[in-house]
């Protein structure tokens, strides 16, 4: 049953699913495809393979660094590969509940000790380096981000731990979306930026999934636009009750102040004083440095050349295989 | 019925002087000599890796990547490139060799230990306890090594220690059963018979006589089992069940720079090869001192 444009064949469960034509789709003519499978798990590496061989039409996002570049400077594959940034951000949630992070100084020592320069540099350029909470692709936000307040300074976070009482550092572990596109670098990143401070990280993987209700000192955290509004974000993020094991809220963050700058922000019309009263609130949400915002990402697809009407959805992640449709 | 075995030589096992015949032999046999060579070379220069390497295995250099976020190739500051993070390949695969030779030298010489006491034990004490040992060498045979490897070090968080624990467990085997054969003609010799004539107890012989024979098959069981413990630490740690990041290991460099075989295959050779290199070394130096040892020629199968 269904009134979209493709309709449920056959589903193995952690393997593939077919999606077949809807003949009764209200839009005449649409979709093109009479058939669509899905392959779940396959290495990015091998989905990049595979689309060469011609046995594969699109491998989603997640194209390993070292094929990317591959790609890219590939005159057979270039004009292959998709690129359009997110209306996204990845983060990493301090979960201000428990010590040490339910200390300011030690939150704050983490966001100088990222270098997100860097952490760009391993994932190929893919995103741009975030100050804040919002998306600078959000609608209105016209690409700029708020002020950076945390500047990367490593002398300067491991002076906020010695003030924090951390002077030779503590042990602690990030819990790692492990399906996350540039989870590696990511973890790899942190765990070397905070070594450098005195903070020793060990890497958990947990599924994306679990993060949020892992309850870890530190997780990855990843959202990315549902509607078109800066609304989506700061809700999830920092509303007190939202920070519950499982919420959206895996910091933890329960500021009365921004509860209520949010409640007055989120019935704002429209335009200048909307998007002013959002940045208003990202700023203080930087000022609680509960979360540690890394980048906001570019998605990167690589298809067959063979593909046509290929368009990408602007809210959430998917594609609209609505139009697609093969060359001859 | 006595068997013939050659006089008790403490040297043959410790302090062997410049003109023993098995001295001798080692130097005549060139394989074991070229492996003892590298195998001397790859520990030094992993034990001398705080001395040896340019940069700190675990720093992110910014210059250590192309814009793009390529590794870089060879240069002075980084003599064999940077991998994928920036990360200078040579302090990385120094500092590599440490973990995994510890990790492979510790097992080699707990399991080795391990099976030495056993077949000792068993070997000379025969029935309940022949039968006992045996019957445990054979369950703990008859698991997939692998397998079992990785299902014990997940249950116990992978770290050096409990991996060393759990290689050294599944491999004491190969020694219990070659010291316990040894064992079984050893006791019916007549110095053995002798001294139990003479009022000598179990422990004594076991440990004054016995053990001094056996000593030359444990060292080559030893030096097989270090190359055996290397390949077994690297595949767990190649399989994320090992070393953890961003601990430097070969096992686990060749996993993390897999993706870069066709892009910058140094990255997953480099580690490759001096995973090959020491296994092939400690497995010449083994088989070279196993024909040293043996005053017969040495058909042995260890």
């Amino acid at each position: 049953m269904t009134d979209g444009p493709f309709r449920l064949l056959s589903w193995t469960p952690g393997q593939t699913m077919v999606l077949e034509r809807n003949p009764y789709y209200y839009r005449r003519g649409l979709p093109y495809l009479d058939r669509l499978t899905f392959d779940f798990g396959v290495d990015p590496s091998v989905g990049v393979l595979r689309v060469e061989a011609g046995q594969a039409d699109l491998v989603g996002d997640g194209i390993p660094a070292a094929d990317y570049l591959q790609l890219r400077s590939s005159p057979q594959w270039s004009a292959d590969v998709a690129t359009r940034p997110a209306i996204g951000v990845y983060l990493l949630a301090l979960n201000t509940r428990v010590a040490p992070f339910n200390n300011l100084k030690v939150r704050q020592a983490v966001e100088m000790a990222i270098n997100k320069r860097h952490l760009l540099q391993l994932l190929n350029g893919r995103g741009v380096v975030a100050n804040g909470i919002l998306p600078t692709t959000l609608p209105g936000f016209d690409g700029r981000d708020i002020p950076d307040l945390y500047p990367y300074d490593p002398a300067k976070a491991r002076a906020l731990l010695r003030a924090a009482g951390f002077p030779h550092g503590f042990s602690t572990t990030l819990g790692l979306g492990s399906e996350l596109a540039g989870g590696d670098a990511i973890g790899t990143e942190v765990q070397a930026d905070l070594r450098a401070v005195g903070i020793r990280v060990t890497l958990k993987p947990l599924p994306s999934e679990a993060t949020a209700i892992a309850n870890m000192p530190m997780t990855t955290y990843t959202w990315f636009m549902d509607y078109p509004d800066p609304a989506d974000f700061v809700d999830g993020f920092t509303s007190c009750s939202a920070a519950v094991v499982g919420g959206s809220n895996p910091a933890f963050l329960c500021d009365h102040a921004l509860d209520a700058a949010a409640n007055a922000a989120r019935p704002l019309p429209l335009g200048p004083a909307r998007v002013a009263a959002y940045r208003r609130i990202d700023l203080e949400v930087m000022r609680d440095a509960a979360y540690v915002p890394l980048y906001y990402p570019l998605f990167t697809f690589f298809h067959s050349s063979r593909l046509r009407g290929y368009y990408v959805n602007l809210a959430w992640f998917p594609a609209d295989y609505t139009t697609l449709s093969l060359a001859p | 019925m006595a068997v013939d075995v050659p006089a008790f030589e403490p040297e043959a096992a410790i302090g062997m002087r410049p003109s023993h015949p098995a001295w001798r032999r080692l130097r005549k046999d060139p394989l074991a000599l070229a492996g003892a060579t590298l195998g001397l070379v790859i520990v030094a220069a992993s034990a001398l890796a705080p001395v040896l390497a340019p940069h700190n295995p675990d720093q992110l250099f910014t210059n250590g990547l192309t814009a793009s976020g390529m590794p870089l190739g060879p240069s002075a500051a980084f003599p064999l490139g940077t991998d994928q993070y920036g990360r200078d390949e040579l302090s990385r695969l120094l500092y590599g060799g440490q973990t995994s030779l510890a990790v492979a030298v510790s097992s080699a010489a707990f399991a080795t230990a391990i099976g030495l006491l056993l077949g000792l034990v068993g070997g000379y004490l025969g029935g309940a306890w022949d039968n006992a040992i045996g019957r445990l060498t054979d369950v703990v045979m008859s698991f997939p090594l692998t397998l079992f490897a990785i299902a014990t070090v997940l249950i116990f968080h992978p770290t050096v220690g409990s991996l060393i624990a759990v290689i050294s467990l599944i491999t004491w085997t190969y020694a219990a059963r070659l010291i316990r054969a040894e064992v079984l003609v050893l006791r019916q010799a007549d110095f053995v018979q002798a001294a139990r004539a003479l009022g000598a107890t179990d422990g004594r012989i076991l440990l004054r006589h016995l053990a001094p024979h056996v000593l030359p098959t444990a060292i080559v069981r030893f030096a097989l089992s270090v190359a055996q413990s290397l390949l077994l630490e690297s595949s767990l740690s190649f399989l994320g069940a090992g070393i953890q990041p961003p601990t430097p290991d070969w096992g686990l460099m060749v996993a993390q720079s897999e993706p870069y075989y066709a892009t910058d295959p140094l990255l997953v050779f480099l580690p490759g090869a001096a995973i090959l290199l020491t296994c092939l070394a400690f497995t010449y130096l083994g088989e070279g001192l196993r024909s040293a040892l043996d005053p017969r020629g040495g058909e042995a199968t260890v």
